[in-house]
């Protein structure tokens, strides 16, 4: 049963194709998000090593 | 979609919520505990590491003592580096950052003491059996299965504070940082699982479930992802926090560093692949490796730019403070590997430098560059803050810092030329179209004088180190030591979350955050792995390719024990230059009762795969003994032991029982025979040594080793 299957896929391009897709769209994801980012925010992130957040 | 406003900003939520100042202590003892541990461990793993360097120059430091020869502490030396000093370094950094950014002291202090003691445990217990032959084998996974399940639960350990700290803290928001090195915790404890699944045969002996082409799929995915994730990603967490604290600026950008975290994780999980290039693995997993890793040097690269610029305009500042220098050239070093990573798994460049040394100057540029001077510029900013004090000598610093630097360069440049050396040599033809090194011992002399100048390179590095340690020991004297540091912050209690943005909700939850990042990491690892163990087609099987006898299948332990894989491929690539020197290039086939596969990964003797046969049994003997005396000139150890210890059959019969639950297919009649059976064939070995006027009983472990290099390969000659 499985060897039919395989048969089709031999090469497997299709796994290649398909998971360049998965990335593609994984990454369109996170791109379009940080678009979206604030800015202010990203500057209070920015500094949060730097205790600059902080009034104490 | 409609837009909502979003109360993201805290000067937006300061207004709605109540503020309170909250004074708590920071703990530096495990911070301190877990730094002297790693300045400790680097001494030892980087003193091991060059004697195993000097012992390819000379043979004769191999001492003739099992304990002491290179198949036996060469993984000493991976084990000690990875798991012990960096180890113990990434757990110094995170334990100190993670506080800071959490602005919380660490979860638990009794779970922080645990996580100490039992890391230290772990690496007694790896410095103890290593050395004695208690193997796996299997690269940078080598200890055994107790030793597993105790790193797995001290791992939970460390997981649990981790997460735990990250649940408690001040802050609302979660800095880069932690998302590393909570990405770090999950995938390491998943790689770590999957790739010590073995099958117990005693205490300390055991099987890997996986066999040949399945168990190099699943220890290759195994061990580049651990350099993924335990040398990478706590490491850009760890810059992502003391880059800019050492420069006092913030991060150049934060959203690169959300950009190439995920994008990172996603792809180091497909790239392992590309340690198998050529072999007998099918040929889609393949291309999807080399295609995932060609991709990875953008967010491999994305972390250093972030890095790098957010120097921008501040190179004065590097040329006068010497941490950031060491920071600089961790972070270039980073780079040079991520770029040579992506170009080594392309195919024609990893025919000419896989099993060289090649690929041993591209790990020691990330391991002694990127990690040794990342930890060397925390150790030197970290060291006077826990002590409450000023560096000892900027200038013996300043001195540490230039001779590592030389040394990386003595290391890596001619370890890059004997590699390209070695691999062009073995390729060779002359015009006649014979090969031109045929005797393959010839192409490891000529580069012998390029190993003589890569232990330079690391003296260089090492003696770099003792200078940090003498003046990181003249700051702790002359500081205190502040065990519990106080500060405070600012608390907000009843965070709403309503109005936000789902990946606010999202990136507040260190559990999702957690889950994510598990998700992530699977994809790729499901979509190469699964169809690879369940399609039993991707395996041709070859019908005279039949199970070890009980004397070759304690041969092979032998073989297991005393490390020879860390010389020797079992792996005949599809070349002419390999088929012509070796014979039959490798079949999938042939390994499916490999439990574990022995393929090797790095060339210093040639390959093994077709051994059985080549010579007659008196020359293994005399080689094994004494490799010069069949080989003049030889840099193999001698395996005089062997000819004087008897063989331990206690345990065969319970190997065949286990290797049969795993697959092979040993009948009951033949497992209840198989003393007889071995003492059958070590009688046949022994007489025909005898014939050779050699004298040696049939029960010792020469004879057993002998049984096992003469089966290599013969199966498929049979067809
Ligand atoms: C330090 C690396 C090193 C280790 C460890 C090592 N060898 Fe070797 N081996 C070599 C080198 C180099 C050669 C080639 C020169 C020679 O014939 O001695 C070689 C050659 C051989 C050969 C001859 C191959 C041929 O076709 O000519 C055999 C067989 C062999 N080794 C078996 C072993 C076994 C078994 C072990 C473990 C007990 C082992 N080696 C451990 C480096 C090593």
């Amino acid at each position: 049963m499985f060897k039919q299957h395989l048969a089709g896929v031999t090469g497997f391009d299709a796994y290649l194709i398909l998971s360049l897709l998965i990335f593609l769209l994984f990454f369109i994801g996170i791109a379009v998000r940080l678009f979206f980012f604030d800015k202010k925010e990203i500057e209070y992130l920015k500094n949060i090593p730097l205790d600059k957040n902080f009034d104490n | 979609m409609e837009q909502t406003t979003v109360l993201t900003a805290p000067m937006a939520a300061k207004e709605m919520i109540e503020k309170r100042v909250e004074q708590f202590e920071y703990d530096n003892t495990s911070v301190r505990n877990f730094g002297l541990a790693t300045l400790i461990f680097g001494l030892v793993g980087m003193l091991v590491g060059l004697t195993v360097a000097l012992q390819l120059v000379f043979p004769v430091l191999n001492f003739d003592l099992p304990y002491t020869t290179f198949g036996r502490i060469r993984p000493l030396h991976t084990n000690a580096i990875i798991f012990a000093f960096v180890g113990n370094g990434i757990f110094a950094g995170i334990y100190y950052s993670l506080q800071r950014v959490c602005r919380t002291r660490m979860y638990s202090d009794n779970l922080s003491k645990i996580h100490f003691w039992g890391w230290q445990l772990i690496i007694l217990s790896a410095a103890i059996t290593l050395p004695l032959g208690i193997t796996t084998s299997k690269e940078y996974a080598e200890l055994e299965w107790p030793i597993d399940i105790a790193i797995a639960l001290i791992w939970v350990v460390f997981g649990i504070n981790l997460i735990g700290t990250i649940i408690k803290r001040r802050e609302k928001h979660i800095y880069v940082a932690a998302w590393f090195y909570i990405a770090t915790f999950v995938t390491v404890a998943i790689l770590h699982i999957f790739n010590s699944f073995a099958f117990p045969v005693s205490f300390l002996k055991s099987y890997s479930v996986y066999a040949g082409v399945q168990d190099a799929l699943v220890q290759w995915w195994y061990g580049h992802n651990a350099v993924a994730f335990f040398l990478t990603t706590p490491f850009l967490g760890m810059m992502y926090y003391f880059l800019p604290k050492m420069a006092n600026r913030p991060i150049y950008s934060y959203k690169l560093s959300i950009l190439h975290f995920w994008t990172l994780i996603f792809l180091y999980i497909w790239a392992g692949p590309h340690h198998l290039l050529y072999s007998s693995l099918p040929d889609w997993v393949q291309s999807l490796g080399v295609v995932f890793s060609v991709m990875l040097i953008a967010p491999s690269w994305g972390g250093m730019i972030n890095g790098l610029l957010t120097l921008r305009g501040a190179w004065d500042k590097v040329s006068e403070d010497v941490t950031l220098k060491f920071m600089v050239v961790s972070l270039t070093a980073y780079g040079m590997a991520t770029f040579e990573g992506p170009l080594l798994s392309l195919k024609s460049i990893n025919a000419i430098a896989h099993f060289t040394d090649w690929v041993v100057a591209h790990v020691h540029v990330g391991a002694l560059g990127f990690n040794g001077f990342m930890l060397f510029a925390i150790a030197y900013w970290l060291v006077p803050r826990l002590y409450n004090t000023n560096l000892y000598s900027k200038s013996l610093a300043s001195v540490h810092f230039w001779l590592g630097t030389l040394g990386i360069l003595f290391y890596a440049i001619p370890m890059y030329w004997a590699g390209f050396m070695q691999g062009l040599m073995w390729q060779e033809f002359t015009p006649e179209g014979v090969l031109r090194y045929p005797n393959f011992l010839e192409t490891v002399t000529r580069v012998i004088p390029l190993y003589a100048a890569r232990s330079v390179g690391g003296t260089f590095y090492l003696a770099g180190f003792l200078v940090m340690l003498y003046n990181l020991a003249k700051t702790a004297q002359k500081g205190s030591f502040l065990a519990n540091e106080k500060t405070e912050a600012t608390v907000y209690t009843k965070i709403d979350h309503k109005g936000e943005y789902w990946h606010k909700v999202f990136e507040n939850r260190p559990i999702l955050l957690m889950i994510s990042s598990l998700i992530v990491v699977s994809i790729g690892g499901l979509v190469q792995i699964i169809p690879t163990l369940l399609i039993k087609s991707n395996i041709p099987t070859i019908a005279s390719v039949q199970p070890y006898t009980p004397l070759e299948l304690e041969g092979r332990d032998l073989y297991i024990k005393e490390g020879c894989n860390n010389c020797h491929s079992q792996m005949i690539r599809p070349f002419r230059s390999e088929t012509e020197r070796y014979g039959t290039y490798s079949k999938s086939g042939e390994y499916i009762y490999d439990h574990p596969f022995l393929w090797g990964s790095k060339r210093t003797g040639p390959d093994l795969m077709r051994q059985g046969g080549k010579y007659p049994h008196a020359w293994h003997y005399f080689h094994l003994r004494e490799s010069t005396s069949m080989s003049p000139g030889s840099i193999m150890p001698n395996y005089a032991w062997l000819l004087e210890n008897e063989l331990d059959i206690s345990n065969t019969q319970a190997k065949m029982k286990v290797m049969k639950s795993l697959g092979v297919p040993y009948s009951d009649t033949r497992i209840n025979n198989a003393r007889n059976e071995l003492k059958e064939q070590a009688d046949a070995i022994t007489a025909n040594l005898k014939a050779e006027k050699i004298e040696v009983k049939p029960d010792r472990e020469i004879i057993a080793l002998i049984a096992y290099l003469q089966r290599l390969g013969t199966d498929v000659k049979k067809e």
